[in-house]
């Protein structure tokens, strides 16, 4: 993170064209990433062929011998697609200022790593040991960062919200757009409810227990909007301590992969489809890498834990719709409305925060563009075949094949998660920001259950159907 | 900043052009301002 200096009356930074931001922010190039794939996968579906032969993914296995036969078979196109994510993340790394010769080997590292933990899921007694491919690689991840350590050539690879924002924008392209707009406006209300309920709880609370306002709302606006992300944009607009910014990134990991581990453990043990659960996780989850492992872990059990009803793609596509549409897009309003309250009404700081309506826009996810576009673009395709011809030439030819490349993605983030989660670097928390901020989880993850589970049930239920 | 590298939101679009205030430790938006600054460079 860059230190700057501020002059009187003048702006910090000189403004940057805004079309530099296109090749200089992750959130772009997960989506020329994403968009990118999708082109190719469409352009071969449109000539009679299809992108399938590199989306190759670990089938169902019983023996070593025919885990071994599956990895001699498909070797060439598993180096392929390696040669694929390492162009494709390396030129976004690369533009993003990381040296390529350093990206390569670390990526090479996280590909191979992530590949084991794909196959290890796919063994068919991974349910029964509860080997689960997101919880496998947050955990071994874990271990590994918190015991013996990560060698630092590693950490280029590392990168969460890269792998999982290009994840989201190849979602889209599995989530019609009618879909979107019939459970969009439902995913917004149940969220806002809930984000303003905490934010609310939080933000009183931590004013309560005599913490300054700016850190209340940087822990509110974590808790309640998108995790880290939240807090960082709203920590800038605000201008909180940087100490402050720490200790809410910190509460926001810490709780965010506890989440990951209970949600979809409480929603396993009271059978929640998987609609609901992912809803409930879509509300209650903090962070977007953290919320898709839990729900991909949740959508993972149908079909493999009985009393578990709904499909598999339910969980995910019930959190994306809830998290990114229900949350995420509306950081930038939380960010403007905030700035402009501590701009006018709360004590000055040292340094004078300017509070511009640009924010909204500054400050928006763009990866979310990336992913309604992709939506916009496979439902556009689709439109011409009924739903026999679409199970029989679109979603093996196409959908599929990017299901296949988003779930990789995912692998990745998940790894990178638990491979970048160092509890020791973790600012030292304090017990008054803490208690804020858990009394905010309580109620989130309550009111979260209730609205899931009672007020919208049958909704996010057909969604799962 | 301890904790930013777990979920690399720093990269993210959300962050802006955000960053650490050296002076007062704070972290800010690009377009703040800083009268303490200008008072230090002038001194």
């Amino acid at each position: 993170m860059a230190e700057i200096a501020q002059t009187a009356g003048a702006p910090v930074l000189a403004r940057r064209s805004p079309w530099g931001e296109l090749f200089r922010k992750e959130d772009w190039w997960a989506i020329w990433i994403g968009l990118g794939l999708i082109a190719v996968a469409l352009a071969l579906f449109a000539a009679g062929s299809s992108i399938k032969w590199i989306a190759v993914a670990p089938q169902k296995w019983a023996h070593l011998s025919d885990l071994s036969q599956q990895l001699k078979l498909h070797a060439v196109q598993y180096s392929a697609l390696f040669v694929l994510w390492a162009v494709a993340f390396g030129i976004g790394a690369a533009a993003l200022g990381i040296r390529i010769t350093r990206f390569l080997p670390a990526f090479l590292a996280v590909y191979a790593a992530a590949g084991c933990i794909y196959f290890l899921g796919m063994w068919d007694q991974a349910a029964h040991y509860n080997l689960e491919p997101p919880l496998v690689a947050l955990g071994l991840g874990l271990l590994v960062s918190n015991t013996v350590g990560v060698p630092r050539w590693l950490d280029p690879g590392l990168r969460v919200e890269f792998y999982i924002k290009t994840g989201i924008v190849l979602l889209g392209a599995g989530l019609p757009l009618t879909l979107i707009a019939w459970a969009g406006p439902v995913a917004i209300v149940q969220a806002t409810i809930v984000s303003l309920a905490t934010f609310g709880v939080i933000y009183a609370v931590g004013v309560r227990l005599g913490l300054d306002r700016r850190l209340a709302a940087t822990l509110g606006t974590g808790g309640a909007v998108c995790g880290v992300s939240g807090a960082i944009a709203v920590g800038g607009a605000v201008g909180a301590k940087k100490q402050d910014v720490s200790v809410a990134i910190s509460l926001v990991v810490i709780w965010a992969i506890v989440m990951i581990f209970v949600l979809p453990l409480i929603a396993r043990g009271l059978s929640l489809s998987t609609g609901i659960a992912g809803a409930w996780i879509g509300t209650s989850e903090f962070a977007d890498a953290a919320g898709l492992a839990a729900a991909q872990t949740y959508g993972g059990y149908a079909g493999n834990v009985p009393g578990i009803a709904g499909s598999p793609e339910a969980a995910v596509s019930a959190f994306t719709l809830m998290k990114v549409i229900g949350r995420d897009v509306w950081i930038g309003v939380w960010a403007f409305v905030l700035s402009l309250i501590a701009t006018t009404r709360w004590e000055r700081t040292g340094v004078q925060s300017k509070s511009s309506a640009a924010e909204v826009w500054n400050r928006f996810p763009k990866f979310v563009l990336g992913f309604l576009v992709a939506s916009a673009v496979v439902t556009l395709v689709s439109r011409g075949f009924d739903y026999a011809a679409y199970k029989k030439e679109v979603l093996p030819a196409l959908v599929a094949p990017l299901q296949a490349f988003r779930t990789w993605a995912f692998t990745f983030a998940f790894l990178s998660i638990g491979l970048t989660t160092r509890i020791r670097e973790f600012a030292a928390i304090g017990a008054r920001p803490f208690y804020a901020f858990t009394i905010g989880v309580v109620v989130n993850v309550i009111l979260g259950f209730f609205l899931s589970t009672q007020v919208f049930s049958d909704f996010w239920n057909r969604l799962g159907q | 900043m301890p904790g930013l590298s777990t979920l690399s939101s720093a990269y993210a679009a959300v962050r802006c052009e955000d960053g650490i205030c050296a002076i007062h430790d704070r972290y800010v938006a690009a377009s703040s301002l800083c009268s303490a600054f200008s008072e230090a460079a002038l001194a």
